[in-house]
């Protein structure tokens, strides 16, 4: 289990280079009023679907930058949209 | 042991004399013999004892295909002999037998196997279950090969790792994987090329001709002139004695490669990142199943050929041949032109031989019998005769014989291709699994397509490399047309046979399909009658091919078998998946050269010095203790009484400046930060989305827009992370710089801190000018700036100075002078554990975790509730959490027995639920009695309530009581902070 | 060889509008990856507001700006220099970074894990290659280093082989 990620400033690297920061989910919702449940939604749930999905990683073992990218967990490549 | 005459093909020395020792009796051979070609040449036939049955077994491959040949050397278990070179001084043993193999205690095993059907260990025995248990450890005991004896095994030898980058990487170094090495390399691409072997060239090596011309047309010299072009390629990178390992993501590829010919235990583990690869790992010879196909004699048409032709020595005095496909036919005219004698070569084709060596065979007097295959050998220890009958007939014959050469054909070498993603279907026109499909940037030629004829083996090499090059973006198109054309016209795979079992085997009771783990056809017949009949199944309930051979000697006959024993056609079975590792590397290979890269702070040296004891923290080592009393009492009253000093360097320290510095720290921390005012420490915490406590730490503005902060020496490498990642969408301008490791943090603790701090400075230390929680940036020394704190982590005046890395020793000199007389100390991590446990100072692991919030261990002061601008991490789960019930609290505890102290982690029950857990409990000098801290049911959390707490330690159920009182023990007013 | 430079001064630049700014009186490259040499000084643009600044010599060490986006690093991390005919085949031994991946300029920054330690390493020709990496690993990187390096004929060595070295890429060797 060894797949590559695309760093946007470092290029095509190993995986072990970078940390998971999740499923794309849009920012942070506002505070004022925020419902309970909405915000327990938006932080804890997650649809995870063998195909390709958009998601957030850091870059911890090279320059240090936090990036999205799109990338199908079935076949672990990225894919190009 | 007389060898045979010599050919250009021999790699031994006779001048060059080794001595070595089997089983304890001296031996002897020559240099560039392997362990086995030794072995063999000096008589030995029996190598070792197998699994379960404990039958003899002898030499079947030189290849390291099975654990027939796994011996001990020097102590070191299951080495392969065909594949290890010998060394002077050797001492080599058989396994799973005590002493020489030709007799052995436990070979009675071999007629019970009527009560050792297929997967009998996992049906019987079970009841009295007392008995299965000892019955399975006497089972184990008598089973197994190698016995490895650590006191005696030895040093493992050096161990390298290097990490190869490539455009192409080319598995096998035989006659196609060389034209694909050359074809991608004269397309401009960087190639790296693995052979497993010592050589390039593969079998080209010991075919000299027919009747050993060993001419300048023959295949060896063929495959001598291909290495020396593709070895002086300066774009080649070539690595033999280089088996690969396995093929991962991304077509990451990886093996072992043995180096040093002084010790050939010495591996080195290589990776290579290839955008292509070519396979062209060749073919295997697919054994024939028949009865005791497993008697030492009965070998690959391939061993008897190289200890011949390689290593110079007869493999018999009488060799019968069970052949599949012309190169064993080829091997036998071989044999026969240095004078061996074969009297009859059984072919398990009815017909399709190449006439060249049908008429040759004619004419050297030996018997061909087509259509024919071995039935049965004779003999107990070691193959008398072999009986060899017609296929599908009633004829049979016997033949005197010391040798048996069997196979059934050639399948092609799965392995390499099984793990880069190919799949397999079966052909019924050669009678094996072929390739069916490959991933887009994979590439095969060769024999592993099941190819023969060697005009095209090295055209589908030339194409493979082109196609490879042309996927990494060179421009090959006219080259790439002529090689698809050449391919084209050739022939493809020759028809075979399929065969798997010799003919009136019987119910095969000792006909073995996997040796490695005494599997037989009868077994295989067992594995269906009780529904494990799909090849996977049946490879697991009745072992076939989970031994050191994998898909080597089972191969693809597992699947064939069971289709056979269906009654299916075998296109209607998939073959057994291939996994990594395809060969073994030795473990020491994969631990590498076990460097500890850690951190080490600008006081290392020193605190070692002073006798500090380190430990592991994170990615640094610091000093724990500085004595041999881990409970740190000494330690502990000179801090509390007179004055101490610790290194906290791998504190984290950050800048953090720009417009919108004050908008991230908002977002981050959990406290209003507008409240953080030049010259003081301003103390905060992070939050997670569930309101966990991450990280704590002081923040002081020391420009415009430009703050200083600190974090908890774990989280310092998170820090940039974190703030980044909870600001991505905002846009925000604001930089951070990590200055953890620029600047060394040096704590100065206890009632003489100020007297032994102004003897350093003359900055003003009077506690109006210098107050608790204040900051300051003063000059020590000879004007070494140093950033300074007063905060209170352990309970008593304290300094926390912050200075450039390279002018710690200096401080620390500074101050350790300074506080000479005052009876200054270094302490340690375990000293700070327990002087801010008395304080109740959470540390967060050990008093806060994941069920835990901030409000719960009683921070909540920290929470400005109402920024709700900012979307403060973790603020709404503060306010969800607020009202909720049954969350755990912290609490004080005061243990009530002067005896037991409860480990860190035990149990708080009622009754026989469990109502918490105690966090951290140490015995209090200063105090005088034991105390800790614990996280409790709320309805536990009540000053004054006895809490019962549980362990389990060494078999006994012990049982403590504690009282529960405010988290706070010495000091609790914090007044020796604010001296 | 290995060589030392730990001493040498070093700073950080980091600004929302970097490419505006020329610390030392120089411009900052403008693609991450990019090199600059110019007055004793190499920038290595890391990001899209960060730099890093090393101080290469020949020249006196230039004073720290006062300059709200410089930062004196010095002390933050250990810089190495790796020097002579096998630099590729000593880094082959303990990094996967493809450091000389054919078709790319030189001098080139590349940020990635070298013995499992995140650094910056400059490539600067087949015969030198300059690292930097967080202080606390200094001693157990180099033994590591040296120790993994040893059969690709790696040795210590002093500033001198690291000046010759600077000298021979500003003539151009």
């Amino acid at each position: 289990m060894t797949f590559r990620l695309t760093c946007p400033v470092c290029g095509p690297r190993d995986v072990y280079e970078f940390r998971y920061g999740g499923p794309e989910r849009g920012p942070r919702p506002d505070q004022e009023d925020l419902d309970p449940e909405a915000h327990f939604r938006w932080a804890q749930f997650r649809m995870t679907r063998p195909e390709a999905q958009e998601e957030w990683w850091y870059h911890a073992g090279g320059c240090g930058v936090w990036f999205s990218t799109v990338r199908n967990p079935a076949t672990n490549r990225e894919e190009t949209s | 042991m007389t060898r045979l005459p010599r050919s250009s093909a021999l790699r031994i020395d006779t001048d060059r004399r080794l001595r070595f020792s089997w089983c304890g009796s001296a031996r002897a051979g020559y240099e560039g013999d392997t362990v086995a070609s030794a072995l063999w040449s000096s008589g030995v036939r029996t190598f070792g004892r197998s699994f379960e049955y404990h039958r003899p077994r002898g030499l079947y491959d030189l290849e390291g295909e099975g654990a027939s040949q796994l011996v001990s050397i020097d102590g070191v278990p299951n080495q392969s002999a065909g594949t290890t070179l010998l060394r002077e001084g050797m001492a080599v043993a058989a396994q799973n037998v005590r002493g020489d193999p030709r007799s052995d205690a436990f070979g009675f095993l071999d007629r019970l196997d009527r009560w050792m059907p297929a997967g009998f260990y996992y049906r019987v025995f079970h009841r009295p279950h007392a008995a299965a248990h000892f019955v399975h450890n006497r089972m184990r005991a008598m089973a197994g090969l190698g016995i490895l004896d650590v006191s005696t095994s030895g040093d493992p030898g050096r161990r390298e790792e290097i990490f190869l980058n490539a455009d192409v990487a080319v598995i096998g170094g035989g006659a196609a994987g060389m034209r694909a090495a050359l074809a991608a390399a004269g397309a401009g691409t960087r190639v790296c090329l693995f052979e497993r072997r010592p050589w390039l060239g593969g079998h080209l090596d010991w075919r000299l001709g027919l009747e050993g011309a060993d001419g300048p047309d023959s295949p060896r010299a063929r495959g001598r002139a291909l290495a020396e072009h593709v070895g002086s390629d300066a774009r080649i990178r070539v690595f033999t004695s280089a088996p690969v390992t396995g093929i991962w993501g991304e077509n990451l590829v990886t093996g072992f490669q043995r180096v040093g010919a002084a010790d050939p235990f010495v591996e080195r583990h290589w990776e290579c990142r290839a955008r292509t690869i070519v396979v062209a790992t060749g073919a295997l010879e697919r054994p024939l199943v028949f009865n005791h196909n497993d008697r030492p004699g009965v070998m690959q048409a391939d061993t008897a050929w190289r200890l011949a032709r390689t290593y110079g020595v007869s493999p018999g005095a009488v060799v019968v041949f069970s052949a599949g496909d012309d190169l064993a036919l080829e091997a036998a005219l071989d044999l026969l032109s240095l004078g061996v004698d074969v009297p009859a070569i059984a072919d398990s084709r009815p017909e399709g031989q190449d006439p060249e060596l049908v008429s040759r065979i004619a004419e050297s007097g030996a018997e061909l019998l087509t259509g024919w295959a071995a039935s049965q050998v004779v003999g107990r220890r070691v193959v008398r005769g072999v009986q060899l009958a017609e296929i599908g007939g009633s004829t049979r014959r016997e033949f005197p014989c010391d040798v048996v050469v069997a196979n059934a054909g050639r399948q092609p070498d799965i392995g390499a291709l099984s793990c880069a993603g190919a799949r397999f279907r079966h052909s019924t026109h050669t009678g094996s699994f072929e390739l069916a499909s490959l991933p887009s940037d994979v590439f095969a030629a060769g024999r592993v397509l099941g190819l023969t004829d060697s005009v095209e083996i090295e055209a589908t090499g030339t194409l493979a490399g082109l196609e490879a090059a042309s996927a990494c973006g060179a421009s090959v198109s006219g080259t790439l047309a002529a090689a698809r054309a050449e391919v084209a016209e050739g022939a493809g795979a020759p028809p075979g046979t399929g065969i798997v079992r010799g003919p009136d085997i019987g119910e095969g009771r000792k006909a073995f399909l996997d040796y490695d783990e005494d599997g037989t056809w009868k077994n295989a017949v067992q594995c269906a009658a009780l529904g494990f009949d799909v090849p996977e199944l049946a490879k697991r309930f009745g072992n076939f091919g989970l031994g050191p051979g994998q898909y080597r000697v089972p191969g693809q006959n597992v699947a064939m078998a069971m289709a056979e024993i269906e009654g299916r056609p075998a296109s209607d079975v998939a073959s057994t998946t291939v996994r990594p590792p395809i060969i073994p590397p030795s473990l020491a290979t994969l631990a590498g050269p076990n460097h500890d890269v850690h951190k080490r702070t600008p006081l290392h040296e020193d605190q070692a010095a002073r006798g500090g004891v380190f430990r592991r923290a994170g990615a640094w080592k610091r000093a724990r203790y500085f004595s041999a009393d881990y409970t740190c009492r000494e330690e502990i009253r000179n801090v509390r009484e007179n004055v101490g000093l610790l290194d906290s360097s791998p504190l984290g320290k950050f800048r953090i400046w720009g417009p919108h510095a004050l908008h991230a720290l908002q977002r981050v921390y959990i406290s209003d930060m507008r409240k953080a005012t030049r010259g003081r420490c301003k103390y905060s915490a992070m939050c997670n989305d569930t309101g966990n406590v991450v990280d704590d730490g002081v923040v002081i503005p020391v420009g415009e827009d430009d703050y200083y902060f600190t974090t908890s020496s774990n989280r310092a490498g998170s820090t940039v992370e974190w703030f980044r990642y909870h600001t991505r969408y905002d846009g925000w301008d604001y930089n951070l710089l990590n200055l953890t490791d620029a600047l060394a943090s040096i704590n100065l603790a206890g009632p003489e801190a100020r007297a032994v701090l102004e003897r350093v400075t003359d900055a003003d230390l009077s506690n109006d000018a210098f107050p608790y929680l204040g900051y300051r940036v003063i000059p020590v020394g000879d004007g070494v700036e140093a950033r300074c704190m007063r905060l209170g982590f352990v309970g008593e005046l304290s300094y926390e100075l912050h200075v450039g890395a390279s002018y710690a020793q200096y401080a620390w000199d500074l101050l350790w002078d300074a506080g000479a007389e005052l009876g200054i100390r270094p302490f340690g991590l375990e000293a700070q554990y327990c002087m801010r446990a008395e304080k109740g100072h959470v540390i967060i692991g050990a008093e806060s975790e994941q069920r835990v919030t901030l409000l719960d261990i009683g921070m909540g002061w920290l929470w400005d509730r109402s920024d709700t601008a900012s979307k403060k991490v973790g603020a709404p789960a503060l306010r969800a959490c607020e009202e909720q019930d049954g969350r755990l609290e912290l609490v004080g505890l005061r243990i009530d027995d002067a005896g037991h102290r409860p480990e860190d982690g035990a149990i708080v029950v009622d009754g026989d639920r469990i109502a918490g857990y105690v966090c951290t409990t140490r015995v209090s000098g200063a105090l005088g009695y034991q105390y800790g801290l614990a996280l409790v049911e709320e309805g536990f959390a009540v000053e004054g309530t006895t809490l019962s707490i549980y362990e389990h330690l060494r078999s006994d159920d012990v049982r403590t009581s504690a009282t529960v009182v405010p988290p706070h023990f010495y000091d609790p007013k914090g007044e020796r902070l604010r001296v | 060889m290995l060589v030392d430079l730990s001493h040498r001064a070093r700073w950080d630049v980091q600004d929302g509008a970097i490419d505006e700014l020329r610390p030392f009186g120089v411009a900052v490259p403008r693609d991450p990856g990019d090199v600059a040499i110019a007055s004793g000084l190499m920038i290595n643009r890391m990001n899209r507001t960060q730099a890093s600044v090393w101080h290469i010599g020949p020249g006196p060490t230039p004073a720290t700006p006062d300059d709200v986006a410089v930062t004196d690093t010095t002390d933050a991390n250990a810089w190495i220099a790796i020097v002579g005919d096998a630099v590729a085949g000593v880094m082959e031994h303990v990094t996967s970074l493809d450091l000389f991946e054919p078709g790319r300029s030189l001098p080139r920054l590349i940020q990635g894990p070298v013995l499992g330690v995140p650094c910056q390493v400059v490539v600067g020709s087949r015969t030198g290659a300059l690292l930097t990496f967080a202080r606390g690993y200094a001693q157990t990187f180099a033994d590591a280093l040296l120790d993994s390096a040893a059969p690709a004929g790696l040795g210590t060595g002093g500033e001198r082989v690291f000046s010759e070295h600077v000298a021979a890429m500003a003539r151009g060797g």
